[in-house]
């Protein structure tokens, strides 16, 4: 188990560090120069050129990556050509609002599409699970944005439950945390829930249709049994293989739900940094959702040699 | 109901919709101009955020320029959001996916490095890099939509080109010179055709979504031009007190993503041909309907399984008409046919495990069990539990057969928690006892091992002792040695014989093997199309078969290789037409005559044979006076 851990580990470095690469080489292709982000349109020329060799850009391509990629190893990811700060505390910063509400949208996406899925999977075939198909299938198509902007409307501003504008961290208050991010949550998950009961109960129908399932009634196991122990578990499999995927779909959109709520996520810090032209944040942000995903991808992949022994290395 | 909210049949009807919803889309975006009942761009500040009124159906926004409008021109956005970004996700993704899954390679690693490390970064935020790179702006960001996009593209490309490389091989295409521009467009882009048109169905969708968020963010279409996008920055701003001003853009990106995934899906259901129709799939089998004349049935001693007149059609077909049969304790009546003949619909009808669209009628089909005599007609989901708990099956994939996921020892204990009156300690016993029983050496071990690590022999004797677990007094036994190994076939065939001597079981065994029937059964039944052709004991039906089909299927046994399939002539089934009157075998027959294609001819007695050929007391058919499959 250790062993399949540590490959999986060892499998998503060059992941990330290719798309940190990707990422940097699609940055050079700017006409924005730093010097004048830095110092304004006013300075004079000799400033300019001193300020870009003291950050690097005159040096060759791979040079350039490489220190970039050596410092970002160390946590290290440069200094923001806008002001003094340094990319990596911004970043950690704002951090905290972005993975919550992209972990808060996962929550809601598996929790809610997995007992949907599972709810019309058992009753494959019979009119819950006509109902469920049919409201996963319109509820797929709802822009976490537009229903985001509706519970703002609609329930944070009538009721006094939830803030409406208002994040507060874990460390602060847990129990503000969790109001905070509770209708961000349900803005993201909403559509990734519709499409996970899809995928669950899809998945439920194909094993019901693999022989062992009838193996399982030859033998006597009650439907209860072969539903729940033998389908549930056999289902799932697709599910958590793709829910990576789908972190990642929830990171990028947390960034415009977190902007409905106008929490100081990473949204805003990268939206800022692009009107600044301020390019190291962009591509720091673009790392650290890439590290965000591969993490994730671990999780999910420890998770799933749990539920599928067969893809232990052994 | 049912059929119309789950099936695909029904489904035509949404779909049909959902094709007019994006039709009268497309017509809003390329005519908007001409349809638009005021300039989205230009306001009237005397009608600031007005609900829907008879000038303004849609109200107007906080900058008095009317609703619909607006959402007219952003249809337009929507649509050429979509289409660009799904352009350059197919232009940029499909020559990448073939060319490399066509060289293959280190080139094709390298490459698909790159590929998987862009699709790791989520889509919108290489957008965003993208728009920081390049600036912001509709086609900018549609732009990065597209390339974000078109990593998946070729994985699906490449995938495609790599199976149709593979098959080209195995077609020798290449081998016959075709050159490879030639194959690319000969055989890769046409197969390539329909899951493209899938993904770009999903591309689409998702494109007009990423476009919506990035103009609500400010990063596509240009202030004040309108999209849907950033009509709700604009409505964002004054929520509190007009929360109608969000409802109409958010209801059309909701209707055309809806609209397009129905589409989407219902492309995706055709090209996949899996309908499943009958979701339930093997877990709600048919109930078997009580059909013709009833009669009580007759208490015979020793009597295990009674068949009378079972039927078994299908929406096309007739799979099984009026089969009659019974096994006694001890006995093992075997089923013998080429594939389609019905010998497996049999079977599977017996243990209660045909599924939908079947539909299986008989006059009587009970069993004698300690507990009593019971009958499958009629019956309640819960009286079929009860029936399957007495037979024992076994079925043709061994490998298939076995939850993928749980130990041996655990589906053992499955099933013999499910037999009942255990304890735990009794079930491990019992468990090895069983395995053991079916020639598994190292029983303790082989019950820690799940069915991905044994063999297909090992996994078939796995089956085998599940069925046993219930001590049933019937065993069906549906090609328990088709897919096996020849050498395993034997020792399982040695192991039937065994389990069935030793049990004292009622066996009813399916194969087309009849070297295989041979070895194993008392009696065996002929089928063909679904009629039983000819039934005898064993030794009679070798020696002097009464049916020409059955001197046919003789004649094709190997006489010194058990278990080499039956090759039905060719030359027949291709050019055959199932006749509409009289034998069905007829027109394959070297018999035939006129009389064989008048009527049917019925089951009956000749020479201590059961035969359906009216001609049996004319022919002098060969037999086989040593047993096949022993020796030459």
């Amino acid at each position: 188990m250790t062993r399949t851990i540590l490959i999986r580990i060892a499998s998503l470095i060059p992941l990330v560090i290719l798309a940190s690469f990707v990422t940097f080489w699609l940055l050079q292709l700017t006409e924005t120069d730093p010097a004048v982000v830095r110092l304004g349109d006013d300075a004079t020329e000799e400033a300019y050129e001193l300020y870009r060799e003291e950050i690097g850009v005159n040096d060759p391509f791979l040079v350039q990556y490489g220190s970039w990629l050596a410092n970002a190893a160390t946590g290290d990811l440069g200094e923001s050509w806008h002001g003094p700060d340094q990319v990596s505390e911004l970043i950690s910063e704002r951090l905290s609002v972005t993975i919550s509400l992209a972990l808060g949208g996962l929550f809601v996406a598996v929790a809610i599409g997995m007992v949907a899925g599972v709810a019309a999977g058992v009753r494959a075939g019979r009119p819950a699970d006509g109902m469920i198909t049919a409201v996963a299938s319109s509820g797929q198509a709802l822009p976490n944005f537009w229903v985001g902007i509706l519970l703002v409307a609609f329930v944070a501003i009538p009721y006094d439950v939830f803030p409406a504008t208002l994040y507060t961290g874990p460390t602060e208050s847990v129990w503000n945390w969790l109001l905070s991010i509770t209708l961000p949550s349900i803005a993201l998950g909403t559509s990734a829930a519709a499409a996970i009961a899809r995928q669950t109960r899809a998945a439920f129908v194909r094993v019901l249709h693999e022989p062992y399932i009838r193996t399982a009634l030859a033998v006597g196991l009650s439907r209860r049994s072969i539903l729940y122990r033998t389908a549930l578990r056999n289902a799932c499999i697709p599910v958590v293989t793709s829910a990576a995927t789908l972190f990642g779909t929830l990171l990028g959109g947390a960034i415009v739900v977190e902007a409905v709520f106008a929490y100081p996520g990473l949204g805003n810090l990268v939206l800022v940094g692009i009107q600044n032209g301020d390019l190291p944040i962009v591509l720091g942000f673009v790392f650290v959702a890439a590290v965000a995903v591969a993490l994730v991808q671990l999780v999910l992949d420890i998770t799933y040699t749990i539920i599928d022994p067969r893809t232990r290395v052994s | 109901m049912k059929r119309r909210l789950a099936g695909t049949e029904g489904d035509s009807t949404f779909v049909k919709v959902a094709w007019g919803l994006i039709i009268l889309l497309g017509g809003v975006a390329v005519f908007g101009p001409t349809l638009s009942p005021y300039d989205p761009n230009i306001g009237d500040f005397q009608k600031l955020l007005q609900g829907p009124n008879g000038d303004h159906w849609l109200g107007t926004d906080n900058l008095g320029r009317d609703t619909l409008s607006r959402l007219i021109a952003g249809t337009r956005v929507a649509a050429l959001a979509g289409l660009e970004a799904t352009a350059i996700a197919i232009a940029v993704g499909v020559p990448i996916g073939i060319t490399v899954g066509f060289v293959g390679g280190t080139i094709d690693r390298l490459v698909m490095r790159v590929v998987d490390a862009v699709a790791a970064i989520p889509a919108l935020v290489l957008a965003i890099a993208i728009i920081a790179a390049i600036g912001s702006g509709l086609g900018q960001a549609m732009l990065a939509v597209g390339l974000a996009f078109s990593a998946s593209v070729a994985r699906l490309a490449r995938g495609l080109a790599l199976a149709e490389r593979e098959r080209l091989y195995v077609d020798g295409a290449r081998v016959v010179g075709l050159s490879r521009p030639n194959l690319l467009g000969r055989h890769i882009l046409p197969n390539i055709g329909g899951p493209l048109v899938v993904i770009a169905t999903t591309v689409f969708a998702a494109a007009i979504v990423i476009e919506a968020g990035l103009s609500f963010l400010g990063l596509g279409v240009p202030i004040p031009d309108a999209s849907w996008g950033s009509m709700l920055t604009d409505a964002q701003r004054v929520h509190r007190n007009h929360p109608w001003q969000s409802v109409p853009p958010g209801i059309a990106i909701f209707i055309s993503v809806l609209a397009i995934n129905v589409v989407g899906d219902s492309l995706l259901r055709r090209r996949r041909g899996e309908s499943f129709d009958h979701p339930a799939g093997h877990l709600e089998p048919v109930i078997v309907r009580k059909q013709g004349e009833h009669t009580e049935p007759v208490r015979e001693p020793g009597r295990v399984l009674t068949v009378r007149s079972l039927s078994v059609s299908y929406p096309e077909t007739t799979a099984v008409l009026d089969a009659n049969f019974h096994v006694d304790q001890g006995e093992v009546v075997a089923l013998v046919g080429e594939s389609g003949s019905g010998k497996t619909s049999v079977v599977m009808a017996i243990a209660g495990l045909l599924t939908p669209p079947a539909d299986v009628g008989a006059a009587e089909l009970s069993l004698n069990t300690p507990a009593g005599d019971l009958s499958l007609l009629d019956v309640s989901r819960r009286e079929q539990y009860g029936w399957r708990r007495n037979i024992g099956v076994v079925f043709q994939e061994p490998a298939a057969s076995l939850n993928p996921l749980q130990t041996v020892g655990r589906q053992m204990t499955n099933a013999l928690k499910r037999a009942g009156g255990l304890s735990r300690r009794e079930i491990s016993e019992r468990t090895i006892e069983l395995l053991n029983a079916v020639g598994l050496p190292h029983p303790q071990e082989v019950a820690r091992l799940r069915p991905d690590q044994i063999s297909g022999g090992m996994a078939q004797r796995v089956v085998i002792a599940q069925a046993l677990a219930s001590e049933p007094r019937l065993l069906v036994a549906d090609e328990p040695t088709t897919a096996l190994d020849v050498t395993i076939q034997a020792e399982t065939i040695a192991l039937l014989k065994q389990l069935g001597e030793e049990r004292g079981l009622a066996v009813v065994l399916v194969t087309h093997d009849l070297g295989v029937a041979a070895q194993l059964s008392d009696r065996t039944l002929v089928m063909y199309q679904g009629r039983v052709v000819e039934a005898a004991l064993m030794a009679d039906l070798v020696a002097s078969p009464q049916h020409p089909y059955t001197a046919e299927l003789l004649e094709s046994v190997p006489r010194n290789v058990p278990g080499v399939r039956i090759e039905p002539r060719i030359d027949h089934l291709t050019t055959l037409e199932v006749p509409t009157a009289g034998c069905l075998y007829a027109p394959r027959c070297p018999h035939a005559a006129d009389v064989c294609r008048q009527d049917e001819p019925p089951l009956r007695e000749v020479n201590g044979h059961l035969t359906a050929c009216v001609r049996a007391d004319d022919l002098d058919l060969a037999g086989i006076t040593r047993n096949p499959g022993v020796g030459p």
